[in-house]
């Protein structure tokens, strides 16, 4: 089985589980709250009310919504293959389970692109009815909320892997679980150590912090240091995905031998 | 009895060394954050306690709601996994038996977390603050912590029990906790009084309007221990 007919099939038992609609709630959240309270950015002092707008909502995403739906999407992923033994039955079958690991991985990175996705198209609907309740114009261009939007999916691709990494090695939904949603808190500690980029969950939020950053003083310059980070990002993401791969269906295999 | 029975059922499923691993983890939340800087904390003004736990709840509040959230998707998921549900209700068992059960050991659960946290607490203020004689004020901590807890417990216990995948409960606790997480900020009391966000609130914090935590506490876990007695059967006859 070739992999896009691997993605194909992922796909179908996708859609027979209520992900979408789970995802759905998490990405109209923050615009709802954001919205109604619209008028407090208009009072804030260092960074311009329509930058605020549009950093708030990413920012209560980025940090907890967006991790915590993807611990939740790696259990649905595997899960679903645990139940009724279907992982085993998979392993069976003349197909890679490399192949099917990157399939599943694959199909998790699309779910994470479809929920920035959504946050986008969410943006100008709310961006648009915050200024009709306000009398103020919060829409910022397009082009700057793909862009950095787009900036944090790609830097939260290494903890997606990890996330994927953790739910393929540990069956027990318990830890895998417990070690995703408990890594999302202290992100917040790590972000401000000199060693962040260490922790590949605090990546998209780190991003965030320095755009804020950039937006509040723009004469001030853009202050993502590249070169600790990026090979350490690629080296991670590639560690963990080869450990995820290694490792898939591993106490499926072990348990009838 | 029954509560027996639950507890041996998850001593497979790693629940029991998870919670008390993540209890540990939240302990050194406090640890770490004061050893990391401890100028800032002896700096401010206020009570060991009152410092400590104002700089810190807000995480362990959230850790302690993620491990609830845990807890209660698995102590039913457990049942749905392979249809034991379907068994046991052929058995001459009280759904309601069960539920309560399970909320019981869920809440014994978080008892646990919550000792370990203020622990930790407790002896930060000795380490850092040289404070004695905080035995008390920790109990009545634990205490608070414990009431605030249990709406939180009931709720998600309603949650897993009504929904047959895991990842469905996860999701709708996460969304929750999220939606108490961004309204929490609104200084309102109304919005403090949700289940989730009682657990992000202290007694230290709280003081002379504790009773109103209280209450809200107790009247929240009366309603939905109602609601699930009325579940029950709905979802016997649905499902």
């Amino acid at each position: 089985m070739s992999y896009f007919s691997l993605l194909k099939v992922e796909q179908i038992k996708l859609r027979r589980s209520h992900i979408v609609w789970i995802l759905l709630i998490p990405v109209t959240l923050p615009w709802v709250m954001n919205v109604l309270n619209a008028g407090i950015h208009l009072s804030s002092q260092t960074i311009s009310p329509e930058n605020n707008f549009f950093l708030q909502s990413f920012m209560g995403f980025v940090w907890l919504l967006y991790p915590a739906t993807l611990v939740v999407s790696t259990v649905l992923l595997t899960q679903m293959e645990q139940s009724n033994r279907g992982l085993l039955k998979m392993l069976s079958l003349p197909l890679s389970p490399v192949k099917l690991c990157l399939a599943k991985f694959t199909v998790l990175l699309l779910l994470a692109a479809l929920q920035f996705l959504l946050m986008d198209l969410l943006y100008f609907p709310s961006a648009w009815l915050a200024s009709q309740m306000n009398g103020y114009q919060f829409m910022l261009s397009p082009l700057l909320v793909f862009q950095q939007s787009g900036m944090m999916f790609l830097t939260s691709l290494p903890m997606a892997a990890l996330y994927w990494m953790i739910a393929t090695l540990l069956s027990s939904p318990v830890f895998s679980v417990g070690i995703g949603l408990a890594s999302i808190v202290p992100s917040v500690l790590i972000l401000n150590t000199k060693i962040w980029y260490c922790y590949p969950p605090c990546y998209s939020f780190y991003w965030l912090t320095q755009l804020m950053g950039q937006m509040s003083d723009p004469s001030g310059q853009f202050q993502f240091q590249w070169i600790p980070f990026l090979p350490v990002a690629v080296g991670l993401l590639a560690v963990f995905l080869v450990v995820s791969c290694l490792c898939f269906g591993r106490t499926e295999r072990r348990s009838f031998s | 009895m029954s509560i027996f029975l639950e507890l041996k059922k998850i001593h497979r499923t790693g629940l029991l060394l998870g919670i008390l691993a993540g209890g540990l983890l939240a302990a050194a939340v406090p640890i770490l954050n004061i050893a990391a800087r401890p100028e800032t904390f002896l700096s401010m003004q206020g009570s060991p306690l009152a410092i400590l736990i104002s700089q810190n709840w807000s995480m362990l509040g959230m850790l302690n709601l993620f491990y609830l959230i845990i807890g209660a998707s698995i102590l039913y998921h457990i049942e749905y996994a392979d249809g034991a549900m379907e068994k046991m209700k052929a058995l001459p068992l009280s759904q309601g038996g069960i539920f309560a059960a399970k909320t019981l050991l869920l809440w014994a659960m978080g008892g646990v977390v919550l000792m370990l946290e203020l622990l930790a607490i407790g002896f930060c203020a000795w380490h850092w603050f040289s404070a004695t004689h905080l035995l008390l004020s920790l109990l009545a901590e634990l205490g608070f912590q414990l009431v605030m807890l249990l709406p939180a417990c009931i709720l998600m216990m309603l949650i897993s029990s009504l929904c047959r995948n895991l990842w469905v409960t996860l999701g709708i606790g996460v969304i929750l906790l999220f939606a108490v997480i961004t309204t929490n900020t609104i200084d309102s009391l109304a919005v403090q009084l949700f289940p989730f966000a009682l657990s992000l609130s202290s007694f230290t914090q709280a003081n002379t309007e504790s009773w109103l935590y209280l209450a809200a506490a107790g009247g929240e876990s009366i309603l939905f221990g109602l609601a699930e007695t009325i579940l029950i059967p709905a979802r016997r006859r649905f499902a």
